[in-house]
């Protein structure tokens, strides 16, 4: 029987070591699956998932996250493309991140324009601004793809849709979050 | 700005998107119902575990999808009685069914009798099988219709406060594409045990496989038949723009066409659907009042033979404090969308 969110938090906030184990039984699978996408290896992988969840016991409390699966995800997100650049491996990939990066080259703003110059903070503001405007289907694809680094064939089959109707969203997104970045004034 | 920087920054996207990313919006297509002789040998189980009551209501459902304002105004005028269906593990209850002569929405709530027992909010709350009063599978004809009524794309999906919910408890939102021929009439359907094996084996962000979840779901509601009646409870109006052409407001939605599009046409489709969407949209009052929405618009997935309707809101998640998505259109003097101002 998986723990609830809450009573995993409470095991973190009292510093018991089974908020490790609990959260590992839960959510290893979904880290794990994710680190790999990227690492594409399955070694790595499971360090990747371990620094995630040593990362979560160093951090809660006194963080407080409102959704555990979407903050260990983003952990461990970070720590695998941290693990990539560290090994200077990050344009040659592992996993979906070549892809991925091809893809979203075809997003960058005009080369010298202001509005290139976006920092992280403007360009998640930017970004999220973009993503409210878009229908659902479209944002839960993009953030599938480019967040969650599924494969379209994974999306298609989430979604019981085509894997080339995917592929079509992506395009039509991707040539959107172009023509937005490219208008908006992210400063 | 580089794509590995772009790569490395979108880590810090808010959680409310990687939330409903891991939803899945399910979409019930026909095409891929059960055979007839399945669902006949399953018809017996559901005419003896199918009960009829009347009488639950659950507001905090209908408020997390129609927002408190929607709920209150939906209240006043058009419930006329909440549908309970159950089995001997579980009820399904059709807490609100809007419903404009168009297409519907419907709210519903699934509570599972054992405490215990987890309602997930990535089951699929929709019945899989389309069948008649008693239970017995109904096919799809070669001009797409049930017993001579079309149905268009439904779509379903649910996210709510695990915290402020018990665990037990899922509510979950449907929306039926195109249900013109259905004024009056009551649409069964009924859940299948054998679906669950058609799920996709992809870990959920709850850890858990998709189809060990789906599984429990459907060992939970197989066999039990749920009927959604419509009866044309919103109002809707023609609105005419200077140019001759009209949408239809309801008091849930704006429907922009009538005429079907083909399932293959899928560029007419696109072309349509980028019209539209992402316009801004303004609402004004017979009192002069000005309000502006979004447009949440959920017809992407409902390219086949769909009405192609606006969904408008006062924001574009439904979860934020203070949201509604039901206008009352009697009070509504005309609507604007994208600069274009049509009039009653």
């Amino acid at each position: 029987m998986l723990m609830d969110d809450t009573a995993l938090l409470r095991l973190f906030q009292e510093r018991s070591e089974r908020a490790i184990a609990e959260t590992e039984q839960k959510y290893g699978g979904l880290c794990r699956r994710l680190a790999q996408r990227i690492l594409d290896n399955s070694e790595d992988a499971e360090e990747c998932v371990n620094d995630a969840l040593l990362s979560a016991w160093n951090s809660i409390p006194p963080e407080e996250p409102a959704n555990l699966a979407a903050y260990l995800s983003a952990l461990t997100r970070n720590i695998a493309l941290n693990r990539l650049k560290a090994n200077n491996r990050i344009r040659r990939g592992g996993g979906q991140i070549p892809a991925v990066l091809d893809e979203l080259a075809e997003c960058i703003p005009a080369e010298g324009s202001v509005e290139a110059e976006y920092d992280r903070r403007s360009f998640l503001a930017a970004l999220e601004r973009f993503l409210d405007t878009l229908p659902r289907d479209a944002r839960v694809i993009f953030v599938r793809r480019y967040w969650y680094m599924n494969t379209c064939r994974e999306i298609a089959d989430a979604y019981q849709m085509s894997e080339s109707k995917v592929r079509v969203t992506l395009t039509r997104t991707r040539r959107k979050l172009k023509a937005f970045l490219d208008k908006e004034d992210a400063i | 700005m580089k794509n590995t920087e772009m790569l490395e920054w979108m880590n810090g996207l808010d959680a409310k998107y990687l939330t409903e990313a891991a939803h899945p919006v399910i979409r019930q297509k026909k095409r891929r119902m059960l055979p007839a002789l399945i669902a006949a040998a399953a018809a017996a189980a559901c005419m003896t575990a199918g009960v009829f009551a009347y009488g639950l209501y659950h507001k905090e459902s209908v408020q997390q999808y129609l927002g408190t304002a929607g709920e209150e105004l939906f209240s006043e005028y058009a419930v006329k009685g909440t549908n309970t269906f159950s089995n001997d593990r579980a009820s399904v209850t059709v807490d609100a069914l809007l419903y404009d002569g168009y297409s519907a929405y419907a709210v519903m709530t699934i509570e599972a009798f054992d405490p215990s027992v987890t309602v997930r909010w990535d089951w699929n709350p929709l019945p899989e099988r389309i069948c008649d009063a008693d239970g017995n599978a109904v096919e799809r004809d070669e001009n797409r219709r049930y017993e001579g009524k079309l149905i268009g794309s439904i779509t379903a999906g649910g996210y709510w406060d695990r915290e402020a919910l018990p665990s037990n408890q899922g509510k979950f939102w449907v929306n039926f594409g195109d249900m013109r021929d259905w004024n009056g009439e009551t649409l069964h359907m009924k859940y299948e045990d054998q679906a669950w094996q058609r799920q996709v084996d992809q870990e959920t962000l709850d850890g858990i496989k998709n189809n060990e979840a789906a599984k429990a779901y459907y060992d939970l509601l197989r066999g039990l038949q749920v009927d959604f009646t419509f009866e044309k409870n919103c109002e809707c109006y023609t609105m005419t723009a200077k140019d001759g052409s009209q949408v239809q407001l309801s008091d849930f939605e704006v429907i922009l066409n009538h005429e079907p599009i083909s399932d293959d046409d899928y560029d007419g489709y696109n072309s349509f659907f980028e019209k539209f969407h992402n316009v801004p949209v303004k609402l004004i009052y017979h009192d002069g009042t000005e309000q502006e929405v979004v447009n949440r618009n959920y017809g992407f997935f409902a390219e086949d033979f769909s009405v192609f309707s606006m969904e408008i809101a006062t924001s574009y998640f439904l979860e934020e404090e203070g949201f509604t998505k039901v206008f009352p259109a009697s009070e509504i003097a005309a609507i604007e969308i994208d600069g274009v101002r049509y009039e009653k």
